[in-house]
C-alpha cells in the first residue's frame, strides 16, 4: 500500500457537497442533541413544523415533526377535522423540493447512502426492481391513507405505516431512547411489535449494503408523495429534450429506477450530469449558485466521477463564488443558532419530584372531573383498591387497553375497586368529554378526570412522555403496582387479588 | 496488465476480490439473521422479557459475529484501497425500441403500415378498457366490505382481522393479476406496432404531415395553483387546530412508532 494509493483513495472518496448537505440536514433535523443525554424527547414549539425528510419525532434529538407520522395522525383524526395543515406542508415541500429532499435532506437516506458505501457486491437495478419501485405507492395508499382513515371512524388512532413498518422509528426513536439508562422502564414495553420492527430494521440495514437505497426505492411512502411533484418542483433535475439523443447513458449511470432523468424516481443526486455527452441534463434551481458544468455544459471526461458537485470542470464565476459563500455562511448561522437554541437556551422543565414508587404513598393532586363538576383526589378513594390509568387521546395502545382490558375489572370486582382514568392535561382542540362519551361505556365504571398543569401527577409517578402508565393503590393509598406501557387484565388481577380480602 | 502502484495482476485481483466479497456477504447476512433470531428468542423467553440484562446477554452470545462484521467492514475498506474494483463505464440501457418510439413522435407511418399500426393501437385500447372494467367490477365487493365498519369490531390489526382483510382483497388481487396480464399483452402489441414502424422507416413511408407537437406540462400554472392551495391549507390548518394536533402528537413519545406498546 503506497502513500499515493491512500491519497488517491481519499481523493476519490472525499465528502462531496451533496454529502455535506446531507450531514448538515441530518444535524439540523436532529439539533436537540441534549436529548441523547437526558433521554427525553424535545417538547418545544418547534415541533409545530415538519422536517422535510423521514425523521421519527420520537428520536430524542428530533427538533421537528416527521411529515409521514404527522400525515397518518392527521388522517386518523379526519372524523373530527380535515388534515389541511399537513396536506399543505407536504404540498409546499413537494413543490419547492420534490425528491431533491430524498437526495439531499433525508437523514434516513443518508444512513442508507453510508451503508451502501461499504465495499461489497452490489445488486444492480433491473426490470424487477423497476416494477418493485411501485410497491411504495401501494404502501402509501393502503397503510398511510386508507388504514388510518378507516380507523379514524372508529375513533381509534392507527398510524399503520409508523406502527408496522417504519425502520426510522425503530432505529432513531427506540435506539435513541432505550440507549439511555433513564429510560430503563421502557424496556417493559418491548414485546411482539418491537420484535417485528427490529427484524424489519435488520433486513433494511443488511439490504442497504447490497442494494442502493433499498428502503427509498421500494418502501418509502414519503418518497412516493414527493415523487409526484418532481416534474414541477423548483429544485431537481431537468432534461433539455432538443439536446437529448436518447443514448441512455444517464439511465445507465443512475442507481435509482428511473425511466428518464427527472421522473418520479429521480432523487436529483446529479450523477447523470457529467455523463451526458450533449449537456442535456442540468440542475433546476437558482442559476447563480450553479457551476457551469451543473447547468448543462458538456464536459468530456475519462474519470467517471459520479458526483458532479465537485467535478473540477470550468472554474466558478466570481458571482457564483460570492453567492455560494453567502449561502454557506447563512446555513452555518442557522445550524449554529439551532444548536444553541435547542441545547442551551431551550431548557427542559425541571424534573418533577418523583415520589410515586412502589411502597410509597401515592402523591395527591386535585384532578378535574370530566362529565361532572368538581374534582377528585386519589386519597378520596381510600378504603378501596384503586387502579389509576394515565392515557392520552392520540395513544392507540392506551385506547386499546381501556376498551379491552380495563372493562373486565369492574365486571370482576364491582364496587370493591375504583378505576381512575386520568387524561393528559394537554387538550387544545380536542373535545375529550365527547370522545369519552362516544368511546367508553358507563358500565365500565371509569371515573374520568384530567391531570393537573404540566402533567404533574403523571410525572410524580415517574411518567416521562410515554403513555400509558398504570398504577394500582391499595386501600391505604400505597402504590403496590406500577407499569409504564400496556398492561393486561391478568396482570392487574394478580395484584388486586393479593390485596382484597378473600 | 498491472495498474501502477499495485503488485498483482488484474485477474488475480478480481479473483481475490470475488472470494472476499462472497465471504463478507455471507458474514453480513449471517450476522443479520443472528441478531434477528436473538431478538425473537428474547421475546419468546417469557413475560416482559426485554431488559438491558437480557439484551446484553444475547449481545455477548453473538459478539463474535458482531465484531467479525465490524472487522470485515474495516477490511473491506482496506481492500478497496489496496485492490480497487475495476470501474466499468456506464452502459446505455434505453431499449432500441424505446429510442425508436421517441423518434416516431416526429413522424408517423403512412399507407398499409399506418393501417397495421392503427390496428394495434385499437387493440391496446380495447385491452385497457376491458381490464379497467373488470378491475372495477372485482373491487366492488372489497369496497362494500370496507365501507361497512361493523366488520371492524376489534381495534387492533390482530391475526383474525388481518386474515379476513386478506380474504376480502382476493378479488382485488385477481384484478391486479389481470392488469399484469394486460400489460404483457399491451407490450407485445406495442412491439408489433414498433416493428411495423421500423419497416415503414426502412421503406421511407413516414410522413410528418398532421403531426401536432406534444404539449408539455403547464408547469408555471401548476406551480402557482399548488402554492396557493398549499398556503391556504396551511393557514386553514392552523385555524382549525391541525397544527396544534401535529405538536400534540410530536411532543409525546409515539410508543407504537418505535415498537413499544
Amino acid at each position: 500500500m503506497t502513500k499515493r494509493t491512500i491519497r488517491q483513495w481519499l481523493s476519490d472518496h472525499r465528502p462531496t457537497k451533496r454529502r455535506i448537505i446531507q450531514l448538515y440536514a441530518a444535524l439540523l433535523t436532529n439539533a436537540n442533541l441534549k436529548g441523547f443525554g437526558s433521554g427525553q424527547i424535545y417538547q418545544g414549539n418547534a415541533k409545530y413544523l415538519c422536517a422535510p425528510g423521514l425523521n421519527c419525532y420520537s428520536c430524542p434529538a428530533a427538533s421537528a415533526s416527521c411529515p409521514l407520522g404527522a400525515l397518518q395522525n392527521a388522517l386518523a383524526g379526519t372524523n373530527t377535522k380535515l388534515p389541511y395543515y399537513v396536506f399543505g406542508i407536504l404540498m409546499l415541500y413537494g413543490l419547492l423540493f420534490g425528491r431533491w429532499i430524498c437526495g439531499f435532506l433525508c437523514p434516513f437516506g443518508l444512513i442508507q447512502d453510508l451503508l451502501h458505501k461499504i465495499p461489497s457486491p452490489k445488486v444492480k437495478k433491473n426490470r424487477f426492481t423497476r416494477i418493485a419501485s411501485y410497491f411504495k405507492y401501494l404502501l402509501l395508499v393502503s397503510m398511510v391513507i386508507i388504514l388510518p382513515l378507516l380507523y379514524s371512524f372508529r375513533d381509534f388512532p392507527l398510524p399503520a405505516f409508523c406502527k408496522y413498518i417504519c425502520p426510522s422509528g425503530t432505529l432513531l426513536g427506540a435506539g435513541g431512547l432505550l440507549s439511555n439508562e433513564a429510560n430503563t422502564d421502557l424496556f417493559g414495553m418491548l414485546g411482539p411489535l418491537f420484535t417485528w420492527k427490529f427484524v424489519i430494521l435488520v433486513v433494511f440495514i443488511v439490504a442497504s449494503v447490497f442494494i442502493y437505497r433499498s428502503f427509498c426505492r421500494f418502501f418509502c411512502p414519503l418518497g412516493a408523495i414527493y415523487g409526484l411533484f418532481n416534474k414541477i418542483s423548483f429544485l431537481g433535475m431537468k432534461l433539455d429534450k432538443p439536446k437529448c439523443v436518447d443514448c441512455g447513458l444517464c439511465v445507465g449511470q443512475c442507481k435509482m429506477d428511473i425511466h428518464h432523468v427527472g421522473d418520479h424516481e429521480c432523487i436529483s443526486c446529479g450523477s447523470c450530469v457529467n455523463i451526458c455527452p450533449t449537456g442535456a441534463i442540468s440542475y433546476k434551481g437558482p442559476k447563480i449558485l450553479l457551476a457551469p458544468n451543473e447547468t448543462g455544459t458538456a464536459v468530456k471526461t475519462k474519470n467517471m466521477t459520479v458526483d458532479p458537485c465537485d467535478f473540477p470542470g470550468t472554474p466558478l464565476p466570481r458571482k457564483t463564488k460570492v453567492a455560494r459563500s453567502i449561502v454557506a455562511i447563512a446555513m452555518a448561522m442557522i445550524l449554529g443558532g439551532s444548536l444553541v437554541y435547542y441545547n442551551v437556551i431551550d431548557k427542559d422543565p425541571p424534573p418533577a419530584e418523583v415520589g410515586g414508587e412502589i411502597g410509597n404513598l401515592c402523591p395527591d393532586f386535585d384532578l378535574t372531573l370530566y362529565g361532572q363538576d368538581g374534582t377528585i383526589k386519589p386519597s378520596d378513594t381510600k378504603g378501596k383498591v384503586t387502579v389509576v390509568n394515565f392515557w392520552y387521546i392520540y395513544c392507540s395502545a392506551c385506547v386499546k387497553e381501556l376498551q379491552t382490558e380495563f372493562p373486565l375489572l369492574k365486571q370482576e370486582y364491582g364496587d370493591d375497586i375504583e378505576v381512575l382514568v386520568v387524561h393528559s392535561n394537554q387538550e387544545y382542540f380536542q373535545d375529550i368529554p365527547q370522545y369519552i362519551a362516544d368511546n367508553f361505556q358507563d358500565s365500565w365504571g371509569y371515573t374520568h378526570c384530567r391531570d393537573v398543569e404540566n402533567e404533574a401527577f403523571f410525572k410524580s409517578v415517574g411518567g416521562t412522555s410515554a403513555w400509558p402508565v398504570t398504577v394500582i393503590l391499595d386501600q391505604d393509598g400505597t402504590i403496590i403496582y406500577k407499569v409504564i406501557g400496556s398492561t393486561t387484565y391478568d396482570e392487574m388481577k394478580t395484584v388486586i387479588d393479593a390485596h382484597l380480602p378473600a | 496488465m498491472a495498474q501502477k502502484g499495485y503488485v498483482m495482476s488484474d485477474e488475480l485481483t478480481n479473483k481475490l476480490r470475488k472470494i472476499y466479497d462472497i465471504l463478507f456477504s455471507v458474514l453480513l447476512i449471517v450476522t443479520g439473521i443472528a441478531l434477528a433470531a436473538a431478538c425473537i428468542q428474547i421475546y419468546r423467553s417469557g413475560d416482559r422479557p426485554f431488559s438491558p440484562e437480557s439484551i446484553s446477554q444475547h449481545f455477548h452470545a453473538n459478539s463474535l459475529l458482531i465484531y467479525g462484521t465490524v472487522i470485515g467492514i474495516f477490511f473491506s475498506f482496506l481492500l478497496d484501497i489496496v485492490l480497487p474494483r475495476k470501474k466499468n463505464a456506464p452502459k446505455a440501457v434505453i431499449h432500441e425500441d424505446v429510442r425508436l418510439a421517441r423518434q416516431l413522435r416526429k413522424g408517423a407511418p403512412t399507407g398499409s403500415y399506418a393501417e397495421h399500426a392503427n390496428k394495434e393501437h385499437k387493440l391496446r385500447r380495447r385491452y385497457g378498457l376491458l381490464t379497467v372494467l373488470v378491475f372495477i367490477l372485482l373491487m366492488i365487493y372489497p369496497a362494500v366490505y370496507f365501507s361497512d365498519l361493523a366488520h371492524f369490531t376489534v381495534v387492533s390489526l390482530n391475526r383474525d382481522v388481518t386474515v379476513s382483510l386478506a380474504v376480502v382483497l382476493i378479488p382485488g388481487i385477481i384484478g391486479l393479476g389481470l392488469c399484469l396480464l394486460c400489460s404483457q399483452l399491451w407490450s407485445k402489441s406495442y412491439l408489433r406496432e414498433l416493428s411495423v414502424c421500423k419497416e415503414a422507416i426502412k421503406s421511407g413511408s413516414v410522413s410528418t404531415d398532421g403531426q401536432k407537437p406534444r404539449r408539455g406540462l403547464p408547469v408555471g400554472i401548476l406551480r402557482v395553483i399548488i402554492s396557493i392551495v398549499a398556503i391556504v391549507f396551511i393557514v386553514a390548518g392552523i385555524f382549525n387546530g391541525g397544527a396544534s394536533d401535529v405538536l400534540l402528537k410530536a411532543i409525546a413519545i409515539c410508543t407504537e412508532c418505535i415498537g413499544l406498546g
